[in-house]
């Protein structure tokens, strides 16, 4: 189990169920996961899934009547949200209601809450053995359009442009929204009949949180009603393609270039050094003390915004800033010379000390929010791990500069994408 | 010390000499603390004058200016001591106030302790400000690329003209190029005194000892005289209508209805900005005929329609608006909307599920120490009691709503942003 952040049962065949009681909020939380392998054009059909699923039930037919009802619940967060995880795709059904005891007349909505979420599961809208057509072709409407309107954020674009230059043919760079070049063909059985077979075989993780109320875990251990069958997720596998090295360039109507950086670390949340590569983001770039925001943006002033992060299941690190296309080489240099002060162990104790005590600062504070905990229990659930936190502090305490100069060595740079003012009289 | 309690959430609150409000929300169990010190300085108080002197006028965008210097104190960067304590700290400027935060696991008193150092203490050069210009000419680049800032910003200036709440938070070049050394610490010497500062701290912490050590920090602090504002009286004009171009992808609409003026402090203010928050989520929000029929229709989308409402004492606003292939026919359906709600019952018919929803999301707030310490900020600095968000939605019905739409949402006095996709 993931340490004592929760308990954990088995429901049945690949269902765990996680429970965590805590008395300190005044809400209820209940999340459910389903992962399926990213896989192309599948992607797309789980997309689609994913928002008719908020489109109505049998009951609640309608967008005015099943948001009516989550009104009436007191404005229940309900959400349904596909995300790419690694090379998982994930429907996320995530619904929060405030406990009894903070009501008026402490009305107990956790019941209508979970047999909502059975419904939205179990007994979608739909017709004709399918989802309804109306429905769907709204759906790939407002899905085009929504995928059409990502580019507006300049720097999500560059990031998934980055991606896509960096992964080729890997499933990791499949977004999890889908491409709508894949939508002749879908209607509206295929996809019921999909959403039935990721119902049935799909790995489920089911995680109630927050205040106890009586009976809480029975109510929501009953949710999962439908007959199950087993199938094994593979893996997450950070063994990508050794990198390459290329420099891409693109014009684009922007007035701030945005420079993407992609590396390949090679190291996944098992490996002995990931704690050595978290704390080598940290340093590198993870917040406002490291060694790019101080040297690149606030000593040398080329960028109002510098940063990495990492997608741990892929064994990606990426950096991002927001620059003026003049100071392209001096920033790219600048990022490189930061990257061989970590390589080469030239840092200050005290910045390794204070970026580990930020690490193990997020760590505890996860208690403080429910939802983070959870995702942070199921990420590593999704990369085969059950370590609790605690042990996680404690890895994080072994690491010394050694260690985070070899992740450092490890960490290869692969792509560098430069989106550029096409207005500007700067070219590549 | 007073306090104040809602739904098992207590607000301790004090007055430290020479004059600062403190407010302290205990969460037992809780690992993090977040503390918030708010000064009375925004944007909007581009004019004003001290006792005895004549009154002067700033440059836009010098209480977002000294917001950035004051993170570069004389005892090395901010965020490093922050972070070799484990905190992590912030901060950011509205119309109405600049405030400097941060959230802390442990050590939370020495972290106060630098936090009231820091903005209380700074020591500001020539050449720091010469670097702060080029760092916040690129923020304002940055945000030149941002849709929702852009069309914030046009619907803002089309509601209010060259007024301040028409001009971004941060300047444009030009007034950031016209901020010196001379300018900051003036407008410092005037904001940032304890009397015009509020200081609020929520999570885990022991009340007393914060208590003991804020005030010895503050001891041999002189208040001065406040500065008088003249918030809100100079250059305004509007309504009207401004397109901008954007490499976007569809065409966005941002309908704006706005006053300045006094509308109403305290708990009177609050009470409003929740009538025009039901009468709203009634007309446009997700379980509306209006979102449905036009949700299906392809004219408004999930991820981008919404509304949004500003309440302070000066001025209010609501925002209506999204992306959509057809502004004008949206821009109509809207005013249609507006105009049928004063004709049929529909406030009346839906105001118990609204009203509902909008409880139920203020208590899941208090959940986050974030949520809470905000929701406390977001009523008193506005003059209400600390739980005045609650308190609020007792005895409110739909003859309140009625009254507001009578008054509010005028399409005469609508100002229009339109962001169309094209070049830069």
């Amino acid at each position: 189990m993931a340490g004592a952040d929760f308990s954990r049962q088995e429901l049945g065949p690949g269902v765990e169920f996680f429970v965590r009681a805590d008395p300190r909020f005044k809400t209820i939380r209940v999340d459910l996961f389903l992962a399926a392998p990213l896989r192309p054009r599948a992607h797309t059909r789980l997309a689609l899934i994913g928002r008719l699923l908020e489109r109505g039930t049998r009951r609640l037919p309608d967008l005015r009547r099943l948001n009516g009802f989550l009104d009436e619940l007191f404005g229940a967060n309900f959400a349904v949200e596909v995300e790419a995880l690694g090379h998982h795709q994930l429907l996320h059904l995530g619904l929060e209601v405030v406990a009894p005891p903070y009501l008026p007349g402490r009305e107990d909505l956790l019941a209508s809450g979970v047999s909502f979420l059975g419904e939205v599961l179990a007994d979608p809208a739909a017709e004709d053995g399918g989802f309804r057509r109306d429905h769907l072709r709204q759906e790939k409407k407002a899905l085009a359009a929504h995928i059409h309107s990502l580019a507006n954020d300049k720097s999500a674009y560059a990031h998934r442009r980055c991606l896509e230059a960096m992964c080729g043919a890997d499933p990791c760079a499949l977004p999890a929204h889908g491409d709508p070049a894949d939508f002749r063909g879908i209607d509206g059985r295929r996809l019921l009949a999909d959403h039935q077979g990721l119902l049935a075989t799909a790995p489920l993780a089911l995680f109630m949180s927050g205040q106890p109320t009586p009976g809480a875990e029975a109510l929501v251990g009953g949710l999962v009603r439908w007959p199950r069958r087993p199938a094994q997720v593979p893996p997450a596998d950070p063994a990508l393609p050794p990198p390459r090295d290329q420099e891409l360039f693109e014009a684009h109507e922007v007035s701030q270039g945005r420079l993407v950086l992609g590396y390949r670390t090679g190291i996944g949340m098992g490996d002995p050094l990931y704690p050595a590569l978290l704390l080598f983001n940290a340093l590198f770039g993870g917040d406002a003390q490291s060694l790019l925001f101080r040297q690149v943006r606030e000593a040398a002033g080329l960028c109002y915004h510098i940063g990495t992060h990492l997608e741990p299941l892929c064994g990606l690190l990426f950096v991002e800033a927001g620059i003026d296309p003049d100071a392209y080489g001096a920033v790219c240099a600048q990022i490189e010379a930061q990257h061989e002060a970590l390589r080469q162990g030239e840092f200050a104790e005290a910045d390794l000390s204070a970026s580990r005590l930020l690490l193990q600062r997020h760590l505890e504070t996860l208690d403080d929010s429910p939802e983070a905990l959870i995702r942070f229990c199921y990420q590593q659930r999704l990369a085969g791990l059950d370590l609790p936190r605690s042990q996680w502090r404690e890895r994080l305490d072994e690491v010394d500069a050694a260690a985070v100069a070899m992740a450092a060595a490890l960490v290869r740079r692969d792509t560098s994408f430069f989106l550029y003012p096409a207005q500007g009289a700067w070219r590549p | 010390m007073e306090e104040s309690e809602y739904l098992g959430e207590r607000v301790y609150t004090c007055l430290v000499p020479p004059g600062l409000s403190l407010y302290l929300l205990p969460k037992p169990g809780f690992h993090t603390a977040h503390a918030l010190l708010s000064v009375g300085y925004g944007s909007l108080d581009r004019s004003f004058r001290l006792l005895g002197s004549s009154p002067q006028t700033a440059p836009d965008g010098v209480a977002h200016f000294l917001e950035h210097r004051l993170f570069a104190s004389p005892l090395g960067d901010v965020g490093d001591r922050f972070a070799a304590l484990g905190a992590e700290v912030n901060a950011h400027t509205t119309y109405t106030n600049t405030s400097y935060f941060f959230t802390a696991a442990t050590r939370v008193e020495e972290c106060l302790e630098f936090l009231l150092d820091f903005v209380l203490n700074p020591q500001f050069t020539a050449e720091g400000v010469v670097r702060e210009r080029a760092i916040i000419t690129r923020e304002l680049q940055l945000y030149g690329d941002s849709l929702e800032w852009i069309s914030f910003i046009r619907a803002l200036q089309a509601l209010y003209g060259d007024h301040p709440l028409g001009v971004d938070i941060a300047g444009t070049p030009a007034s950031v190029a016209a901020i010196d050394l001379d300018l900051l610490q003036r407008c410092y010497g005037a904001f940032y005194r304890p009397g015009n500062m509020r200081l609020f701290i929520g999570g885990r912490f022991e009340v007393e000892a914060v208590v003991e050590r804020v005030g010895r920090c503050l001891e041999g602090c002189a208040e001065g005289p406040s500065p008088l504002l003249q918030r809100g009286t100079d250059g305004h004009q509007g309504p009207l209508r401004l397109s901008t171009a954007l490499p976007v992808a569809l065409p966005r609409l941002c309908l704006g209805f706005g006053e300045l003026g006094a509308p109403a402090q305290g708990q009177a203010l609050l009470r409003r900005e929740l009538c025009a928050e039901l009468v709203l989520d009634l007309l446009f929000g997700a379980a509306s005929d209006f979102y449905a029929r036009h949700y299906e229709s392809g004219l408004i989308d999930a991820e981008s329609f919404g509304c949004e409402v500003y309440f302070e004492p000066e001025f209010s606003f609501c925002l209506i608006g999204g992306d959509t292939p057809d502004p004008a026919g949206l821009e109509a359906e809207i005013l249609g909307e507006l105009e049928r709600a004063r004709e049929t019952d529909t406030l009346e018919k839906g105001f118990a599920r609204a009203a509902r929803r909008a409880y139920g999301q203020a208590v899941q707030r208090l959940d986050q120490v974030e949520g809470a310490v905000g929701a406390v900020f977001g009523a008193v600095s506005r003059g209400a009691e600390p739980f005045g968000l609650f308190e609020a939605h007792r005895h409110l019905g739909p003859p309140e709503l009625r009254v507001f739409l009578a008054a509010h949402l005028l399409p005469a006095r609508r100002g229009v942003a339109l962001v169309m996709p094209g070049a830069l």
